[in-house]
């Protein structure tokens, strides 16, 4: 039971896109194809969750016991940065062909959504256990690629839509995701 | 002169935010009140100016392939020491942004600024960039952050405007109002700014 709430709670009510704003660049920046997120999401499992394993690791028997919270940041970001590198060397030898055309899917340093997840999850206080920590990160992985597949299409439609010339593009985009926000307000108060 | 014409440039015709929009998590998530906004402009600001400065000195002797490595941990240095220092002088400030000043780290303006400006240009040009591009996105924040506590709880710097029976509109200060609040902003920006340049 407690795996179905914690799976809700990071799937509609605190869905990272929609409630923390992580990741907007990636959901709004020319997403109009819904195959893309597909892949986008399964690249991030990928590497989501091994980085979520080591930082974990990483916060309860280095990070705390110590009293080096302040360098979370740093080691953090290390830990993802080595992390992709590793995936995309791993992706360049076993399937060339996929990773010479979403080479640039693999970047995803500077996606918002693996650090601050990583954040959220690992704060000074923290007592969740490993696997509600992983049943966590695979729900917002799979909240952020529901987002991903809504935009993508609803981009899609609103392209061919004839809005104002000052409108078109970033702006109505945002309008949308807003109102998309709204409606998942109406999830409140179920868990 | 000169000096002014690039800060107005920052703040209206290369806004980073509404122009090139860059930085679109910090000034969605940090927007719902004014003190929040003007705490994580400062932040980010301090960061990048240092960040510009750092990179800019030693751009010489930082090796083609450990490029991403190093400017990753020079600007974690600094936004760890933003924390920490946040964390004594304003703790209040500090509590209520949260997750939002580490993540300055890969706030895309600065890592845009680092990667594509202080790599390639001298010390005293990243110094000015980066001066410029943190007084545009303070601009930008304080612009949102007031038109968002005005709506949504009807006050300015936590002084309120209205009376405490008054009913304010509570859509401006939870997540979705910040969408259609910027969405907005960039089309004004688009439509009465952009086009003149």
């Amino acid at each position: 039971m407690e795996i179905f709430k914690v799976i809700f709670f990071a799937f509609f009510l605190n869905n990272v896109v929609l409630t923390h704003f992580l990741g907007v660049r990636s959901v709004l920046w020319k997403n109009d194809q819904i195959r893309m997120s597909f892949i986008t999401g399964g690249i991030m499992a990928i590497i989501m969750i091994p980085v979520n394993s080591i930082n974990f690791l990483l916060q309860k028997y280095i990070l705390l016991p110590y009293h080096i919270e302040f360098f979370q940041t740093i080691f953090f970001i290390l830990i993802i940065l080595l992390i992709a590198k590793i995936v995309a060397v791993i992706a360049k030898k076993a399937i060339p062909s996929f990773f010479r055309n979403y080479s640039y899917y693999f970047h995803v340093t500077s996606n918002s959504v693996v650090l601050g997840v990583c954040l959220l999850l690992f704060k000074n206080d923290f007592t969740l256990s490993y696997i509600s920590c992983l049943i966590y990160t695979i729900a917002t992985i799979l909240g952020y690629t529901l987002i991903l597949l809504m935009m993508s299409a609803i981009t899609d439609h609103n392209e061919v839509s004839g809005n104002p010339k000052a409108m078109q593009g970033l702006p109505i985009s945002l309008i949308t995701i807003g109102l998309l926000a709204l409606a998942f307000i109406g999830f409140t108060g179920v868990v | 002169m000169k000096v002014i014409r690039n800060i107005s440039h920052g703040l209206f015709k290369g806004n980073p935010v509404f122009i090139t929009t860059l930085g679109i998590c910090p000034s969605l998530a940090v927007t719902d009140s004014l003190t929040k906004a003007i705490g994580m402009g400062v932040a980010t600001l301090c960061v990048l100016i240092f960040s510009n400065l750092t990179i800019s000195t030693f751009k010489r002797i930082i090796p083609e392939n450990m490029q991403s490595v190093i400017v990753l941990l020079v600007i974690g240095t600094y936004v760890s020491i933003v924390d920490l220092i946040f964390k004594i002088y304003f703790p209040l400030i500090n509590e209520q942004l949260g997750i939002y000043i580490p993540l300055i780290v890969i706030n895309s303006l600065v890592l845009s600024k680092a990667f594509l400006y202080s790599l390639k240009n001298d010390i005293g040009r990243s110094l000015a960039e980066g001066i410029i591009m943190g007084l545009g996105f303070i601009f930008a924040l304080v612009l949102l952050g007031s038109i968002r506590e005005l709506l949504g709880s009807g006050s300015i710097l936590n002084y309120s405007l209205v009376n405490d029976h008054a009913r304010t509109f509570l859509f401006f200060i939870l997540p979705p109002g910040a969408f259609v609040v910027f969405g907005f902003m960039i089309a004004f920006y688009k439509h009465y700014i952009k086009r003149n340049v």
